[in-house]
């Protein structure tokens, strides 16, 4: 038989658990815009029944509720949506990049409609068709020179450009990394107050969420494997797979650490560098030119590194150009009429630039019949020098639309997963109210529970003379 | 059934009014610029096809200029030709007149006299010229290809026997002069070059021109010659020589005429081809206005309905009921 103060125990309890559930609700509603938050709920339990045997039992049916405990507060998340949201965050943020880059490059090219090096080389090849119909005439050669200069400009005007594109990214780069880094040690720092408020026996909910948070902005420079354990301590990969590619380690003291990452070019490949020692070759995971890279949609590092390759590659097709049209004009115009070697240094002779004169007229027609004559442009490719820029143009614009494409899949996909991750852990303002409402009531009753026993033992304490 | 959060639908709300306002940006660029392909990433696998016809039609517009020019050559050349067989048919007809059995040696004189000032007739229709180039000098065409040396009355050529040509179709050039003279084979309208007789060109120190023999010249030089000796027979001969040198000439108009033809039928070729290049244009790159419209209102509609949303259902929620 319970003593005489059970009931107002009882009553204590269901004030204490609905004030600390509403408490609860109240963090929930004031967190319901917070990116990376998870709902918490209290973990409510009814508390161990009255079930000490005694003679008096007997005569009871079943055990005597002694009321409620909320002991925990649980966090509303699920694991498994979180590696595929990180997953997720990679493929994000490596066509982001890749795109941002494709639509710098792009946007140097001012084809169909804009005059570019297309418009230029055809206005120079007719000025040559005119100099063939008048080869003596003064005005059409200093004409044929100006076109020259023209086309020679633009060339380097966008062999410049391309290049400062090409340069920023290991500006970028560098930025990424230092972002990593930042990540990390931030990561680490969060994981030891994590690991020593669940050695306190309490639990770090909002910590978890901000741990999560971080993961989720280092997925998006890296793919990240993660392994985290009930007490707080976690090893986290980049990029590679193999121990090697560890960055975030906890040792037997349960003490986290962060290593630091950095890229070093050695030779013409870039390295990722984990404490300084050389572990994944990033060129080669980003070589696209193999098909789809192995290191496609793992984050904005490997995209920066692939962009890279890209521009190299672009600029090495304009120079191919540049130096094809060089070496047939002058071999088809019998003068040198442009020096240099390619898209970075052509330009025209200062012979033909100081007299025009000496442009040979009579050789005007070969010159103008380059125009459509398939010649070689690199290895093993023959083509005229239209189709041949056309085919950069398509590139530089097929690459723009692809990373379109994947950039809007991966969205959605994110979008999908963010929702169903919203859907287990987001706030829902309307459902918290609605708990609002019953905690309240669960109080009121509480309350009232607590005044009828005030009442009862007011007339066993008082009235009873 | 998925849980809706507060945060997931003003997340979900922004992103479709961003979605909407960048399809309208779209549809506004297309109709505002009447093209559905702006930039290389708006059609990749079309854009080198483009470019191929944009490239064509700027390389016809070449083909034009040279037909065109190649033409007004033709025509200056035809009537060039046709005033040379006029005065060759003139010479003729002094011929006949001087082959004439009753005529004196001093009327055959007065006659060789007339003849002689035919050949510098002659000698300035072959140094006929359009703007500034000279038609009968082959390429070497920036100074006057015929001399007529004071001394020996023979007639000197200073230019060369490249054709002139104008390229009218990717590789097909087309002769647009008539030959002057020629080193070999058929005649040239004046003959051909005799290699083995050269003097110093007067005009150019260092220079040689070469005699230029078979044609007209020659044929009316003989015919002076023929009537200045009084020689009948030699008259006769000239008389037939004479019509040899015109049959050249008319020769050489029947392929001037052809070859006018021949350029004509490319031109209207071109602007043919014109055309359907353009069409073509329009085709891959041109902007269906009306598609655009329709699509641009129903994509207005969208978004309107989207900022309705926004505006007015996010507001609602239990806190709107509860006292």
């Amino acid at each position: 038989m319970p003593g005489t103060f059970f009931g107002l125990e009882i009553a204590r309890r269901g004030l204490n658990v609905h004030r600390k559930a509403m408490d609860i609700t109240g963090h929930n509603i004031a967190n319901a815009s917070t990116p990376g938050y998870s709902r918490q709920e209290a973990v409510i339990e009814a508390s161990t029944p009255w079930t000490l045997p005694d003679i008096a039992t007997k005569m009871l049916p079943g055990q005597l509720g002694t009321g409620v405990l909320a002991e925990k507060v649980r966090r509303i998340r699920d694991y498994y949506l979180d590696v595929q949201y990180r997953q997720s965050a990679s493929y994000e943020g490596y066509w982001e990049k890749k795109l941002d880059f494709a639509d710098r490059v792009e946007a140097l090219f001012p084809e169909p409609d804009g005059r570019g090096i297309q418009e230029v080389m055809l206005d120079f090849f007719n000025n040559w068709q005119d100099l063939n119909n008048n080869p003596q005439d003064s005005g059409v050669k200093t004409a044929v020179k100006e076109s020259g200069d023209e086309l020679a400009g633009i060339f380097r005007q966008m062999h410049g450009q391309l290049t400062t594109i090409g340069e920023s990214i290991p500006d970028s780069m560098q930025d990424q990394v230092d972002k990593v880094n930042e990540l990390l040690e931030k990561i680490a720092d969060v994981s030891n107050t994590i690991i020593w408020v669940i050695r306190n026996n309490a639990q770090p909910n909002d910590l978890l969420d901000q741990r999560d948070s971080l993961l989720d902005e280092l997925a998006g420079m890296g793919r990240i494997q993660v392994e985290a354990q009930d007490s707080g301590a976690i090893t986290v990969k980049f990029i590679g797979d193999d121990d090697e590619a560890t960055v975030l380690s906890t040792d037997e003291n349960g003490k986290v650490t962060a290593s630091s990452i950095s890229v070093e070019l050695d030779g013409d490949e870039n390295y990722l560098l984990i404490d300084g020692e050389q572990k994944i070759n990033l060129t080669e995971m980003a070589n696209y030119q193999t098909g789809l890279p192995a290191g496609a949609g793992q984050g904005s590092i490997l995209a920066l590194e692939s962009s890279r390759l890209e521009v190299q590659d672009i600029i090495n097709r304009l120079d191919n150009l540049a130096a094809a049209v060089i070496s047939n004009v002058n071999d088809k115009a019998g003068v040198t009429f442009f020096t240099g070697s390619g898209a970075s240094d052509i330009a025209l002779d200062t012979g033909i630039l100081d007299n025009p004169d000496s442009i040979i007229g009579e050789n005007a027609l070969a010159v103008a019949q380059l125009r459509s004559t398939p010649v070689d442009i690199e290895e093993d490719v023959t083509a005229t020098f239209e189709s041949y820029y056309q085919s950069i143009v398509a590139q530089v614009g097929a690459a723009v639309d692809h990373y379109t494409n994947m950039l809007e899949n991966q969205q959605a996909i994110g979008q999908q997963v963010d929702a169903l991750k919203q859907s287990v852990s987001g706030v829902s303002v309307d459902e918290e109210l609605t708990k609002v409402m019953q905690y309240q009531y669960g109080y009121q009753a509480s309350a009232r529970m607590l005044a009828m026993q005030d009442e009862m033992l007011d007339y066993l304490i008082n009235r009873i003379r | 059934m998925l849980r809706v959060s507060n945060l997931l639908m003003a997340n979900n709300t922004l992103k479709y009014i961003q979605n909407n306002l960048q399809r309208a940006a779209r549809s506004q660029e297309q109709l505002s610029t009447g093209k559905t392909i702006i930039r290389p990433s708006d059609d990749p696998s079309e854009i080198s096809h483009l470019m191929a016809v944009n490239a064509t039609i700027k390389g016809n517009e070449q083909y034009m200029r040279n037909i065109e020019d190649g033409l007004s050559y033709l025509n200056q050349c035809d009537s060039a030709l046709d005033t040379i067989g006029q005065y060759l048919q003139d010479a003729k007809t002094l011929t006949i007149q001087g082959a004439n059995g009753t005529l004196t040696q001093e009327d055959r004189e007065a006659i060789a006299e007339q003849i002689d000032k035919q050949i510098d007739a002659l000698v300035d229709l072959g140094n006929s010229s359009l703007g500034g180039k000279y038609l009968f000098a082959g390429t070497k065409n920036s100074q006057p290809p015929f001399y007529r040396d004071p001394a020996t009355g023979e007639v000197y050529y200073r230019g060369n026997t490249d054709r002139v040509t104008r390229e009218v179709i990717f590789g097909y050039s087309y002769e647009v002069d008539a030959a002057g003279v020629t080193e070999t084979g058929s005649p040239g309208v004046f003959g051909t070059l005799d290699g083995t007789s050269q003097i110093d060109d007067p005009m150019n120190s260092g220079e040689q021109m070469t005699r230029v023999s078979g044609g007209p010249f020659e044929v009316l030089l003989e015919l002076k010659q023929n009537l200045e000796n009084n020689d009948a027979d030699g008259i006769n001969q000239s008389l037939q020589e004479l019509d040899d040198a015109l049959q050249e000439v008319l020769n050489h108009r029947v392929g001037v005429g052809a070859r006018t033809r021949h350029l004509e039928a490319v031109k209207s070729q071109l602007e043919d081809q014109e055309i359907k290049l353009k069409t073509v244009l329009v085709n891959v790159q041109g902007a269906d206005i009306a598609r655009l419209t329709v699509e641009a209102a129903q994509n207005d509609l969208v978004y309107q309905a989207s900022l309705i949303f926004a505006s007015k259902f996010l507001q609602t929620s239990l806190l709107n009921y509860l006292e």
